[in-house]
């Protein structure tokens, strides 16, 4: 029986090969589409002096960022990719102080923050999808 | 209790329905975080001016959207809480795919549409002229009928066309038009009759689903943004007024066909969604605002 975690032994046996297929895990730093926007959205928060961020306001972003073109991102799908990201180390998380939330009159926020090892997994993501000669401008958010 | 309240309420409503019987942390700290992002996108709404009935629609779309996600988060979270945690398989490219497809899927549609529809009336037109002269007739003009049914076709492919070129620049008006682009082929439900059965499901839903998901991108973009569509500029202001030229013309092409056609069931129901969907749209898309705050 072939090594799941680690590729298999040359086999005619297609079944064999099936449960690998669907059993297949993610290699280390590979980032999926929104997980990209999450962190390019959440670093160019950063740069505009606000590294602490919550949900609404991370969709709002990656809409801006992509020139209004695209929707919000749907509930489930944001929340559950902020948890992924945050169980790989690459955001943290915390709850706004209720006082702060209090005097403003709304819901406690679930502030967000991009650690180094999530810099560092978008970086090599653009570096491994960026051809040669054609560097990716840099994310940033325009006028609101 | 404004309708985007109402929609914020249902939404939490089905939170908690799908946070139930989970651990009670893990789903107190779902509920809080979906209670901040409907609070923050209702009141990002109201500092913008947005219509209640257009943040309801984008509260509603993005809680639809978001349901397999759900489920499947609650799926993973009820097997972590048994011991059993459930890794997540890694298909890049096929997330990559899924993730262009769910944001693109109805524009590539409309694509379809708008490319049918002008090459479906011009071929209806040109065989119908065809018709004509071998049967004789001293006329080189498309019969009454095809004139009816060509001129609202042709005009909805055309504003399908608009609307795509303009969308990437000006998204509300690129879907205001798509959706009025798309309703003509509404219309075409009966030729679905005689279609194999693939056929007779794609021609109703096909447009169907272009101006639901037109129509609630534009209550999104709407929503989240200051500018009214009158105030986006010229061209803007030119391509709204030709739109409502073309489906002030549909809509008196539909009127007069529903008289022709004594009555008609379909055509009445067709006419009457003219004239609702430019009225409601128009009023609610352009209406103008007193917001002049921006929130991040």
């Amino acid at each position: 029986v072939p090594d799941r975690g680690r590729g298999c032994a040359p086999t005619l046996t297609i079944g064999i090969y099936l449960p690998i297929v669907f059993t297949m895990r993610r290699k280390p730093g590979t980032l999926l589409p929104l997980e990209v926007d999450i962190l390019d959205a959440g670093l160019a928060l950063r740069r505009t002096g606000t590294p602490h961020f919550y949900g609404f306001q991370l969709a709002k972003t990656i809409v801006d960022l992509a020139k209004a073109s695209t929707a919000l991102t749907a509930h489930g799908t944001l929340y559950k990719a902020l948890a992924r990201l945050e169980d790989a180390g690459l955001l943290t998380s915390t709850w706004e102080a209720p006082d702060t939330a209090a005097a403003d009159g709304r819901p406690r926020r679930r502030l967000y923050e991009i650690t180094g090892a999530g810099e560092r997994a978008l970086a090599a993501h653009q570096a491994q999808h960026t051809a040669p000669g054609r560097a990716r401008p840099a994310a940033g958010l325009g006028p609101a | 209790m404004t309708t985007s309240d109402r929609a914020a309420a249902l939404v939490t409503w089905w939170t908690t329905v799908y946070t139930r019987r989970l651990p009670r942390q893990v789903a107190q700290r779902r509920q809080d975080e979906l209670a901040s992002d409907l609070w923050e996108q209702r009141a990002h709404a109201r500092q913008a001016g947005a219509p209640a009935l257009l943040v309801a629609l984008a509260i509603l779309r993005r809680a639809i959207a978001g349901i397999p996600a759900d489920l499947q988060w609650r799926h993973h979270q009820l097997a972590a809480a048994r011991g059993n945690p459930i890794k997540q398989p890694s298909r890049p490219m096929l997330a990559s795919r899924r993730h262009t497809f769910a944001r693109t899927w109805w524009l590539v549609l409309a694509a379809l549409l708008g490319a049918s529809l002008i090459m479906g009336s011009a071929g209806v037109a040109f065989v119908d002229w065809q018709f004509d002269a071998s049967a004789s007739r001293p006329t080189i003009w498309p019969s009454l009928w095809n004139t009816y049914l060509t001129y609202p076709l042709s005009a909805g492919g055309i504003l399908l066309v608009a609307g795509l070129a303009l969308r990437p620049r000006a998204r509300v008006a690129g879907d205001v038009l798509l959706a009025l682009g798309a309703l003509p082929m509404l219309d075409l439900y009966h030729l679905s009759m005689d279609m194999p059965p693939l056929g007779a499901v794609l021609i109703p839903i096909a447009p169907l689903a272009v101006v639901t998901m037109a129509v609630l991108d534009a209550a999104e973009a709407r929503s989240l943004s200051h500018s009214t569509l009158t105030s986006r500029g010229s061209s803007s202001r030119w391509l709204l007024a030709i739109a409502t030229i073309l489906v002030a013309g549909l809509v008196a092409t539909g009127t007069r066909i529903v008289v022709d056609q004594l009555l008609t069931g379909g055509r009445v129901v067709v006419a009457l969604m003219y004239a609702t969907a430019v009225i409601t749209l128009l009023a609610a898309i352009g209406r103008r605002t007193s917001g002049d705050h921006h929130t991040t």
